[in-house]
């Protein structure tokens, strides 16, 4: 007897279905698996075996040949075990599924005692199979609260193998999943950081809104020890509030990298400082497995690079199309698959290799070329991307022994969220969500400079030594400020102090 | 490109790296106007042997021929460099008056800002920014009283003051190696730009690698060139002190830009104010020195708000939080305030969110 049982595979963020068919025939006991798996796969035959004997059942002696279709489709992992161990049971008879359960799709691993282990990847298999018009549902326990977010199909949550035995017969059903609510609440989005524990750094503080307000990559420069680290952890406390598809987005990728940790959703704007030693694999996703990377991992948050130029020069060059488009394509021996990568990135420096140049205290011990090799270490093309580049303070003694509070990341989202929505109104049908995204089209079509504001910048230019470069950038933050500051037009101010934040 | 007979008698000396300044002086003296190098060499070869010894002898006489002298030229030629002579009309009068005024100058660009009145500015490399700011007002208003500006090839102030004088195209760089090993290597890109619309000299041929004590002689020639010079930074012990030196050695005009107690970048330039340089800390200090009558500008008008700002900093450069506090205004609206500043040209970064003014206002 043939039993077919639906399970699903990963392709990036996307669900494939994968039916686990299983056949049993006469002849010397065997247990052969085919259909082009990993090793994972292949050993899942020992586990099904233990946990179906551990579960109270028992595998005839038979030759038991299981095959994992579509046949050309490489399986990886240990999510099919469910779907095997309850292939091989209808197929030997050991288990009649009941009429309500013929179309449910099993997901996660097994153990050896027939206890459920959890799945990566369970809330964006579960949305592509519902797309794809599956019904119902097995997971393993440990991702019911990522799958509570799914509507539109009966999920079952199970802790073993025999529950679900249990469940597929009739005999003792599962409860179906409750599902949650459909928003991201507050309690859930609280930052360890907060703006008003950072002392001083008026200037910096005044930058990070610009920047978050006008989704502005962003770039310190300062001293060791002077801060940099604290304001940038603060970045995701005064980025918008999440909204639920954001939320779902992140969460989609925190599941296929198998990092939700039993969280439900990820309602934090994440942040992710890989280390400087980091490879540009491991930032921009792939390996023989296709994991998302770290910029994937800061959808929808902050990519922090601690020390910038410390970065290996084709690690920062990688960052280049994703910055521009949002969005990175893996292509391995393994496929090709697309991950969101929106982020803003916040980048860190010092001013020399001393870390000492313009700093009132300690004389700075590096010669011009020096710096200027330092400094050359991010090319001009990725400098072109970080709209706002801000000199960091030395942090004073006093500054650190005061406790006046300053303002708060709470106070300070509110503005934020005003001038994103003002953003979202005015870009509704261009496609882009922030000022940061503008191309040269909508620079002409929303940033009209004034007669003034233009003999602003050609002065700036004369005098200050400005790149042409520079010119949409500063026009793309002043447009930020004035937005802020909520007027429908750039006024010279805010074309002033854009120049300030030049990238220079 | 043609030379005349002294010279050619001149770059064919020059092309003698083993023989010391002096005696090619000698040999100059000595060998000029006559005919037949070659036979004159001989001639004198007695004093040749004395000075040069048997080996330097034999070297003359081996290259005083067609040959030698062609294919010197052609090297130079393709190079694009002219030479400009001590026995040149085109050599600048100022620098032929001095001790040891070079035997020749190899030249890129346009030659004849090295007949119009030259002034130098020169500066240290490790500068405060507000001291580059400091050199680039000073340098726009200069080329603006007239001036050709005369100034080394180095990184922070050199840098600066070619920067500010490169459009008006009234830039004298000199460089202490040849002109294909333009030191630091990071400046061969603005130097080519000053060929393109100054003039790059240098007293070595092309080739010449610059080796550390070419810097401080190279310094004579940024004195010799010039009817005053201007040190904007320096500490005690400095190449830009050396210049300094050779001013006062040479008779030229001394300006200093002052700095208050303990900058040590400001030591060398206080030193020299002690000792009797003309303080400058504003460049009608030297238009009005040299008489010129500084153009009718139109006036700068200030807003209230960088009256204030201005006001504020008159004790010396402040944090922008101190501007803050000193004027009761919020740090992103001073922000503003100070980049029109830096635009209007009176206000200069001096470190992390630092500015200070960069010359005297007059309000």
């Amino acid at each position: 007897m043939i039993a077919k049982i639906q399970s699903y595979s990963l392709h990036g963020l996307t669900g494939v279905p994968v039916s686990v068919e299983v056949d049993v025939n006469n002849g010397l006991p065997a247990f052969e698996i085919v259909g082009l798996g990993d090793a994972a796969v292949k050993e899942s035959k020992e586990r099904v075996r233990s946990a179906i004997k551990n579960s109270g059942r028992s595998i005839p002696a038979k030759r038991i040949t299981a095959n994992f279709a579509p046949a050309f489709l490489k399986k990886s992992g240990s999510a099919f075990d469910l779907a095997l161990a309850v292939g091989v049971l209808c197929a030997t008879g050991g288990l009649i599924i009941s009429n309500g359960n013929a179309d449910t799709v099993f997901l996660g691993e097994l153990s050896l005692d027939g206890s459920l282990r959890s799945a990566t990847g369970v809330l964006p298999i579960l949305i592509s199979a519902i797309t794809d018009g599956y019904k119902s549902f097995i997971i393993p326990k440990e991702n019911l609260k990522e799958a509570s977010f799914v509507c539109g199909a009966e999920i079952y949550a199970a802790e073993s193998l025999s529950e679900v035995i249990d469940h597929l017969s009739g005999l003792k059903p599962l409860e179906k999943i409750a599902p949650a609510p459909h928003e991201v609440s507050p309690a859930l989005s609280v930052y360890d950081s907060d703006m008003a524990f950072v002392k001083g750094q008026a200037v910096a503080k005044r930058a990070l809104e610009i920047a978050v307000s006008g989704g502005h990559n962003i770039l310190f420069v300062g001293a060791p020890g002077t801060g940099k680290t604290m304001l940038a952890k603060c970045i995701p406390s005064i980025m918008p509030d999440m909204t639920f598809e954001e939320a779902i987005e992140t969460t989609k990728i925190y599941s296929v990298a198998g990092l939700l940790d039993g969280e439900g959703i990820v309602a934090k704007r994440p942040f992710r400082s890989p280390h400087h030693t980091a490879t540009s694999v491991a930032i921009t996703g792939g390996g023989s497995s296709l994991k998302p990377g770290e910029i994937s991992l800061a959808h929808n948050g902050v990519l922090f690079l601690d020390e910038m130029p410390e970065y290996s020069r084709t690690t920062l060059e990688t960052l280049r199309q994703p910055l521009e488009d949002g969005v990175i394509t893996v292509s391995r021996a393994a496929g090709t698959v697309k991950y969101p990568a929106n982020f803003i990135l916040c980048g860190s420096m010092n001013p020399c290799p001393c870390g000492n140049y313009g700093s009132e205290r300690k004389e700075c011990t590096c010669t011009p070329a020096q710096i200027a090799k330092y400094r050359a270490r991010i090319s001009g093309p990725l400098l072109d991307r970080i709209d706002i580049k801000i000199d960091v303070d030395e942090v004073k003694y006093s500054e650190l022994t005061d406790t006046e509070k300053s303002e708060t990341s709470a106070e300070i989202r509110k503005r934020v969220n005003r001038t994103r929505r003002i953003q979202a109104e005015r870009f509704k049908n261009d496609g882009i969500k922030t000022n940061a995204d503008m191309r040269e089209k909508q620079i002409v079509k929303y940033c009209r400079l004034s007669e003034e504001c233009e003999k602003i910048l050609k002065h700036a230019y004369e005098s200050l030594g400005l790149s042409p470069r520079a010119r949409s950038r500063i026009i793309k933050v002043a447009r930020t400020i004035a937005d802020m500051d909520l007027y429908d037009e750039i006024q010279p101010q805010h074309v002033l102090e854009a120049v300030n934040y030049r990238n220079v | 490109m043609k030379y005349d007979e002294r010279e050619l008698l001149i770059i064919w000396l020059d092309s003698f790296k083993e023989i010391e300044y002096k005696n090619k002086r000698a040999l100059y003296e000595m060998l000029v106007g006559k005919s037949d190098l070659k036979r004159n060499i001989e001639l004198n070869e007695k004093s040749v042997k004395s000075a040069l010894g048997d080996a330097g002898y034999s070297l003359l006489l081996n290259s005083a021929n067609q040959s030698y002298l062609k294919d010197n030229i052609a090297r130079l030629n393709a190079a694009g460099e002219r030479a400009i002579t001590l026995a040149s009309s085109a050599y600048p009068e100022r620098l032929k008056e001095t001790p040891e005024p070079p035997l020749c100058l190899y030249a890129r660009g346009n030659l004849e800002l090295l007949s119009d009145e030259i002034f130098g500015i020169v500066g240290s490399r490790k500068s405060l920014p507000l001291s580059l700011s400091i050199a680039k007002d000073f340098a726009t208003e200069l080329v603006g009283g007239g001036f050709t500006l005369a100034t080394g090839t180095a990184e922070g102030v050199d840098a600066e003051v070619i920067k500010a004088a490169l459009n008006s195209g009234k830039i004298i760089a000199v460089s202490a190696g040849g002109l294909n090993n333009v030191y630091p290597a990071m400046n061969a890109g603005l130097i080519e730009e000053v060929a393109r619309r100054g003039l790059v000299i240098s007293e070595y041929r092309e080739d010449v690698k610059p080796l550390p004590y070419f810097f401080p002689v190279r310094n004579r020639i940024i004195a010799g060139l010039s009817a005053g010079v201007l040190i904007v930074s320096g500490k005690l012990q400095s190449g830009t002190m050396h210049t300094a030196e050779y001013c006062v050695d040479y008779g030229r005009d001394l300006f200093a830009v002052p700095y208050s107690v303990g900058v040590e970048s400001g030591t060398g330039t206080n030193a020299l104010i002690k000792r009797g340089a003309c303080l400058a800390d504003s460049p009608e200090d030297i238009l009005s020195f040299y008489g010129i009558e500084k153009k009718e500008k139109e006036e700068t008008i200030f807003s209230d708000i960088e009256r204030e700002i201005l006001a504020a900093l008159k004790g010396g450069a402040l944090h922008i939080e101190k501007i803050a506090e000193k004027t009761g205004k919020n740090v992103y609206e001073l922000t503003s305030a100070i980049t029109m500043l830096e635009i209007k040209g009176c206000v200069g970064k001096n470190g992390i969110n630092t500015y200070g003014l960069i010359r005297n206002l007059e309000m």
